[in-house]
Order: structure tokens, then C-alpha cells, then sequence
């Protein structure tokens, strides 16, 4: 085989690989999408457990909250997010679940 | 190691006149004794005839005196706090977290956290031999000492669903080979496990009564009884247990010591007489003080 036929085969194989890495990945992913999606929801859900005060949900002692507060920058920034972008809670759930 | 001696009863009974009757009491026992009032409403400048602060001072011999200043103590609180945050939330006008935090102080529970800070202080303190305390009346007083227990049952609680949520979070990652995290990295369970030590060497200096004696304080008359009743079940519920009672303002009425005892059957019941006069300064503390020995 020359060298010229060899690279060109190597290419295809290259191309091949990437292929089904990429289809590996997606699959990963669209495993793994539901969990993720739980994982979210459970911070945002421990987030609201410690400061459902600011919305009148009962919350722990204000010794425990005030303690955490100060590491809960990027949590209760994300709920408060959340909060005002989501639209549809329902429709979200059945977007994740409903993928084929 | 120093002795604790927290004094506790309904409104009105005489706490702190029997505290300081015990204060007294120790100071022939003890090397140095420390009294402290933890009573938003204190009295033992009355009774000592002195003025007192938050700092200790010598009253005579080797007995210390101090009124706690719990409002400033959760000022002092809510402001550390908040300036924390205020540094942390460098841009937080944009969340208007600020007036979040504001509202804090307004919030139920600081007077129970702040008046757990002063007890806590008091367990820090070195130097004494007896530290006796006067505690407010009844609700806050339980309240304040079931603080270590409830915030011990979220911690757990919280720290428990940190944990499932780093769990789900690895599962995630082991799918998509991503790297993996762990407890150990997450600040906020690391925040946790500290709150959880802190707490649960407070309850356990508190149940140990080796360390600590609840002693409680009661009038032969059927509220302050009730409420006895009321104190006693609510420290069955936190694993405490009532070592000493005090029948303060007794007539030495036998029908009441019976009562008492048969109600309290694994404390030891001991009564101050009703005085004529007002129990106020030395020589009348010293006088009477030897009515708190325990036989």
C-alpha cells in the first residue's frame, strides 16, 4: 500500500471514530438528561428548604441559615432564577421525558 | 473543669434570689464562682445592691457577678453577620438580597440563638470553679436550651440531602466521564459538619450531669407546679434531667413536700423559707444561703 492510500484509508478511519464518539456522547447524555435534570431540581429544592422564609415556606433557625448563607451565592442566585425564568414546570418535565 | 449550675422555673418564683443564695453558698467550696443572669429583665443588681454589665465583677469574696446583655448580643450577632455578606454579595443590589438581611433581626428565633451564645460563652469560660446561672422564664429558657437538638435534627437532615445530591451528581458524571465530586470538596457540607460538632458538644456538656446541674426553682402554689410539671416532661423530651429542686418562699407546709417529692422522686428537694423581708444584699444572702445545702 502507498503512502498516499494509506493516509487517505487513516482518514476514514479518524472519520469513522469521531463519528461514533460523537454518537457515544449524545447517547451518554440523552441518559443521563432525567438525572441531571433531578440534580438541578434537588438544589434548587435544598436552596428553597433553607430560605423558603424569603417566599413564607417554614424554614430551619435563622443559626442555621444565616450560617450557610454566606457559601449559598451561586445556589440562591439560581433559584432565584429559576424562579422567574421558568414558564411551565409540567411542560419541562415532559420535554425531558418525552424525547425519544 | 469548671460545675454548671443553670437555675430554672416559671416567672416570679425566685430564680435569681436562689441562684445568688447558691452563688453565695459555693463560695466557702469554691475557689472562684461566677454568677450570671441570662434574664432580659435582670434583677441581681437588686439583689446584690450593686450595678452590674456583661463584663464580670467581684461582689465580695471570691464571687463574680454579671448581667448578660442579650439584645446586644444579637445586635452584635445579626451585624457580624451581615457584614459578611455584605462583603460576600459585593452585588447583591441587583437580588436586593440586602433588605433580605435586614429584616433578620425581626426574624423569630434571634433571642433564642443570642441567649444560646451566652450560655455558650458561659461554657467557654475559664478560670471558674462554679458558674451559676439565672435563666428567663420557662419558654425561652426551654427554647434556648432545645436550640443544639433542633438545629442538630436540619443539619443532619441538610447534611444528609448534600450528600444524596453530590451521590446523583456522580452517577451523572460516571456516564459521561466527567470528573467526579465529593463531600470533601463541597463547602457547604464541610459548613455543616462544623455546625454539627459545635452543636453536639453543647448537648452533650448539657446532658452530662457531671458537668451540668439543672437545679429548678418552684413556689408551693398550683401554677408554678404546673408548669414544673411542664419543664420536667420537656426535659424528658430533650434527655435532660432535673437533679435538684428548690421549694423557694416555703412554709414548710409537709402536704407540698410530699407532693414535690413524689412528683420529683430522683431530686433532691430542698426549701428556702418565707422571709419576712426582701432577700437583698451580703448579710442577708450570706444568712440564709446555707438553706441550698444539699444533705
Amino acid at each position: 500500500m502507498s503512502l498516499r492510500e494509506y493516509l487517505h484509508k487513516n482518514k476514514r478511519i479518524k472519520w469513522l471514530q469521531a463519528f461514533f464518539y460523537g454518537l457515544e456522547i449524545a447517547n451518554r447524555r440523552k441518559a443521563t438528561d432525567q438525572i441531571d435534570y433531578e440534580v438541578r431540581e434537588m438544589q434548587h429544592m435544598f436552596t428553597l428548604l433553607l430560605f423558603g422564609d424569603a417566599v413564607g415556606l417554614p424554614s430551619p433557625p435563622i443559626s442555621v441559615t444565616m450560617e450557610l448563607l454566606p457559601l449559598m451565592e451561586g445556589d440562591y442566585e439560581r433559584m432565584v432564577l429559576r424562579a422567574t425564568q421558568t414558564g411551565n414546570g409540567l411542560s419541562e418535565i415532559a420535554s425531558i421525558i418525552g424525547e425519544p | 473543669m469548671s460545675y454548671y449550675q443553670i437555675f430554672i422555673g416559671k416567672g416570679g418564683v425566685g430564680k435569681s434570689t436562689c441562684s445568688s443564695l447558691e452563688a453565695v453558698h459555693c463560695i466557702t467550696e469554691a475557689k472562684k464562682v461566677f454568677l450570671i443572669s441570662m434574664d432580659p429583665a435582670h434583677n441581681l443588681h437588686d439583689i446584690f445592691a450593686s450595678s452590674f454589665k456583661k463584663k464580670e465583677k467581684k461582689v465580695f469574696d471570691n464571687l463574680y457577678v454579671a448581667e448578660a446583655d442579650l439584645p446586644g448580643k444579637s445586635k452584635e450577632y445579626i451585624k457580624g453577620i451581615k457584614n459578611t455578606l455584605l462583603n460576600v454579595y459585593h452585588y447583591q443590589q441587583s437580588l436586593n438580597i440586602e433588605k433580605y438581611f435586614s429584616i433578620l433581626k425581626y426574624s423569630p428565633g434571634t433571642e433564642e440563638y443570642a441567649s444560646l451564645l451566652v450560655l455558650e460563652d458561659c461554657y467557654e469560660k475559664k478560670g471558674y470553679e462554679r458558674i451559676v446561672i439565672d435563666t428567663p422564664p420557662t419558654a425561652l429558657t426551654l427554647k434556648t436550651l432545645a436550640l443544639p437538638q433542633v438545629n442538630l435534627n436540619w443539619i443532619n437532615a441538610l447534611a444528609e440531602m448534600r450528600v444524596q445530591i453530590i451521590d446523583k451528581k456522580n452517577t451523572v458524571a460516571k456516564i459521561r466521564k466527567d470528573h467526579l465530586d465529593s463531600v470533601d470538596n463541597d463547602p457547604v457540607y464541610q459548613r455543616l459538619q462544623q455546625m454539627k460538632t459545635r452543636y453536639q458538644k453543647l448537648n452533650a456538656t448539657l446532658s452530662d450531669a457531671s458537668m451540668t446541674e439543672f437545679v429548678l426553682v418552684m413556689n408551693e402554689d398550683e401554677l408554678s407546679l404546673s408548669e414544673s410539671l411542664l419543664i420536667k416532661r420537656q426535659f424528658k423530651e430533650l434527655g435532660f434531667t432535673l437533679q435538684t429542686i428548690v421549694i423557694n418562699k416555703s412554709t414548710g407546709n409537709e402536704q407540698w413536700k410530699h407532693k414535690i417529692a413524689s412528683i420529683f422522686p430522683e431530686s433532691h428537694i430542698l426549701s428556702v423559707p418565707l422571709q419576712k423581708e426582701s432577700i437583698i444584699g451580703e448579710a442577708s444572702l450570706k444568712q440564709l444561703s446555707h438553706h441550698l445545702t444539699v444533705e
